[in-house]
């Protein structure tokens, strides 16, 4: 079956086996896009919010825009899940080696805003001890809530029920999902690692 | 015949709510999605102005028979031989129409790679007629070339797997979701397919128990799908288009509705697949999905084979139709009906585990969950349709919420309209009273299986399986093969409903909810590749794993539940 290279392309439909036999799909052209549409800017509201280091930021500005970013929901009185999630979101921030602060970023966000004060942030991630690029942020409880609802976090229970999915995604190439946070730290690694440069083969 | 002793010894397997409309008129509206999203509605189409694909003057395309391949992937060059067809999909993304009125608009499909002039629609082509019952060295060996493009996009991975779904195919070839580093040494270190790469999927379409034996005959599907599978990504590639059906034949069901030593149900262009899929589009017509609704997405514009509320010419006859519902979230429940709001009765005769034992007549409507099949066969010829031009298929399930669907109200969505051409034909075709009967379960076997639960719950916002979230590194089950397996499925999250789906072989339904489960699931007659959990069931069933080693999963077919990890990997071993 003879192949060839020539193809042609209008309105991103295939034309082909113009004459003398079929030419194979080789690729196909989609709608031109350099960067994901607005649609998925209400899901990152740009909210201010401050972080342990007393820093003023927004939201989506600051945190999110043009980076790959790992999000998760804590409060630091949480006993019960908040302090293995943390604990393992640490190995698996070691685990993230250069990309860690480079071209990945992990961003807890206090869903009990009126205790967690940035001082009270700074300690709790002294205490797991935490490296640079990962940024502990509180804010107005309603502001907090929009964030959370745009992410599709919305169990209606206690706050503690908001606090065991890892939101992972590259918002320049537009690739957002989420899994469990306790996971091996490897496994999470790996599942968030292929977001970084989807250019790179390899899944 | 390669036995599978052989391929041990090759060490190719392991040794391990929407509002009702008026009749005629509009579709479902009103989503969860909308609520939290504020993108408005989709564009308000006429229903029934393209012709349904799959028919008339829109047939599907036959994939191309290529030449052999010379360097087939190891782990499946074991099943390829003499007889095995080769054939070649990319997977693509290009922009189709969805419906007259509507643009182009971007979705990934698979098409033939040698499919030249192919059409603008979702869904393009079929495989050729697939025969049950090959020995090794039979069967299909497709290439899935990803030629998906890298750029940004809104919403979905373009990273693939396909999971040919109902399909009893070696570990390598199921589709697994992620390249796992925990696997047997014979499970390929990447199984998905980057852009630019491939990955060969041997389909041996061979009984199951073939190499041990004994072949069990009726363990043959009649409706499969194929479907992309990545890790956390599945529900936005599948929505994207990443979807497909491919029927199945036999010497019983030979699809040869004149050959009077077979069922000679209704065949050829009688025998109609009817995919269901629902589709949000925004203002410019652009498809949109909302890959933060963890709960499941639901569209609010109804689709069939691709297409909006389309319209298909049938004949005064019978008709066989093979309904997938191919959503990510949405439970239908199906009627015939026509514009007075009356309903037909319809005879199933197939669900996901092929035939049933035996027809289910005068079926006044049927629910269809997440990747169920439920095939009927319609007969225009009755009485009842005497002086009917026009009958719909209806969508009667209203449902506002990913997480489970409203209830069953009067009315709903008509899906695709029938124009009953009203001359008399010739209908060679039969519903027998006996399809593919097997007898159920034997006492012995169950009481030689092992027993175990599987418990569905949510806890801290994140689906658990017995208490745990899961990890696809860590099988939440080690099976032995050919060990009968009795598995407790309980669903203990109310507010919730799960159709889970299990991989590799069919479920035999033995108890639900400690009931007798209905006829259509109820072992001895029916089949199943994924059974529904609603809020508080517990269903049992009995599986065995024969043939194929190696990981699987089983998981939620609400594909944003499967996303949030609603899935387990098991593993069988020797
Ligand atoms: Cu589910």
């Amino acid at each position: 079956m003879g192949r060839r290279n020539a193809v042609l392309f209008v309105c991103g439909v295939m034309v082909a086996a113009v004459a003398g036999g079929a030419r194979p799909v080789t690729s196909a052209a989609g709608q031109a896009q350099s960067a994901p549409s607005s649609r998925l800017a209400r899901h990152f509201p740009n909210v201010p919010l401050r972080t342990q280091d007393n820093r003023d930021v927004r939201f989506y500005d600051d945190l999110v825009k043009g980076k790959v970013v790992l999000i998760n929901f804590m409060f630091t009185t949480c006993t019960s899940l908040c302090p293995r999630s943390t604990a393992n979101l640490v190995k698996v921030q070691e685990l993230l080696g250069d990309h860690a602060d480079r071209d990945v970023f992990l961003v807890s966000i206090s869903v009990d805003p009126d205790h967690d004060t940035p001082a009270v942030l700074k300690r709790y991630a002294e205490r797991y001890h935490t490296r640079p690029g990962w940024t502990f942020v509180t804010g107005k409880r309603e502001d907090v809530d929009l964030i959370r609802r745009g992410l599709g976090v919305r169990d209606n229970d206690d706050q503690s029920q908001h606090t065991g999915m890892l939101i992972y995604g590259n918002e320049a190439f537009g690739r957002w999902a989420s899994t469990p946070v306790m996971q091996s730290p490897a496994t999470l690694a790996a599942i968030v690692l292929r977001v970084v440069d989807p250019r790179a083969n390899g899944g | 015949m390669v036995t599978r002793r052989d391929l041990l010894k090759m060490g190719i397997l392991g040794s391990s709510g929407f509002v009702t409309l008026p009749s005629g008129g509009g579709f479902g509206r009103v989503s969860r999605f909308f609520d939290h999203n504020n993108q408005g509605s989709s564009p308000r189409l006429t229903p029934f102005v393209d012709e349904l694909p799959g028919t008339g003057n829109s047939p599907f395309q036959t994939l191309t028979n290529v030449d052999p391949f010379s360097n087939v992937q190891d782990y499946a060059q074991p099943f390829c031989g003499p007889r095995t067809h080769y054939y070649e999909i990319a997977v693509v993304e290009r922009n189709v129409k969805f419906h007259r009125d509507l643009p182009p608009t971007s979705v990934w499909a698979y098409v033939d790679k040698w499919g030249g002039n192919i059409p603008d629609r979702l869904i393009t082509f079929q495989y050729p007629k697939i025969r049950l019952g090959q020995q090794i060295g039979g069967g299909y060996l497709a290439r899935v070339h990803n030629f998906l493009t890298t750029a940004p996009r809104d919403f979905g991975f373009p990273n693939v797997t396909v999971h040919f779904h109902g399909g009893h195919q070696p570990s390598p070839a199921d589709g697994f979701p992620h390249d796992i580093s925990n696997r047997p040494s014979s499970f390929p270190a990447q199984v998905t397919i980057p852009v630019g790469g491939f990955h060969d999927y041997a389909y041996p379409f061979a009984d199951v128990g073939i190499f041990d034996g004994p072949i069990e005959e009726a363990e043959r599907p009649s409706t499969y799908w194929f479907h992309d599978h990545f890790l956390d990504f599945t529900g936005q590639n599948v929505y994207r288009g990443l979807a497909n059906i491919a029927p199945a034949f036999d010497e019983l069901d030979a699809g040869d509705e004149t050959a009077s030593d077979t069922l000679a149900l209704p065949s050829g262009a009688h025998d109609i697949p009817l995919v269901l899929m629902d589709k949000t589009f925004d203002i410019s017509g652009t498809m949109v999905f909302d890959p933060f609704n963890g709960d499941g997405f639901l569209g609010d514009t109804m689709t069939v084979n691709g297409v909006v509320q389309p319209y298909c010419r049938v004949q005064r006859r019978k008709y066989r139709f093979r309904f997938l519902n191919g959503s990510n979230a949405r439970l239908y429940q199906i009627f015939a009906t026509n514009d007075l709001r009356q309903t037909f009765p319809m005879t199933q005769i197939a669900t996901e585990g092929g035939l049933l034992g035996h027809p289910i007549r005068n079926l006044q409507s049927f629910s269809l969950f997440m990747s169920e099949r439920v095939e009927v066969v319609v007969d225009f010829a009755d009485r009842i349709f005497d002086g009917q031009q026009v009958v719909y298929f209806e969508n009667r399930m209203a449902q506002s919420d990913g997480r489970k669907p409203d209830g069953v109200s009067s009315r709903g969505t008509k899906l695709v309209k029938f124009i009953i051409d009203p001359a008399t034909v010739d209908d060679p075709s039969r519903v027998p009273d006996t399809l593919r009967p097997f007898a159920p379960i034997s006492a012995a076997e169950l009481n030689a299986s092992e027993h175990r639960s599987f418990r569905f719950d949510r806890r801290h916002g994140v689906f658990t399986i017995n208490g745990e979230p899961v990890d696809i590194e860590k099988p939440v089950s080690i099976v032995q093969r050919n060990k009968g397996q009795v598995w407790t499925f309980s669903n203990n999250s109310g507010g919730w409903w799960h159709p889970n789906h299990v991989h590799s072989e069919f479920m035999r339904v033995l108890r639900r909810n400690g009931r007798t489960p209905p006829l259509n699931e109820l072992d001895g007659n029916a089949k199943k590749d994924t059974i529904l959990l609603k809020g508080g069931d517990k269903v049992v069933v009995y599986v065995k794993f024969r043939d194929y080693p190696g990981p699987f999963v089983t998981h939620c077919h609400n594909l944003e539940h499967e996303d949030m990890a609603m899935m387990g990997r098991f593993d069988v071993v020797d």
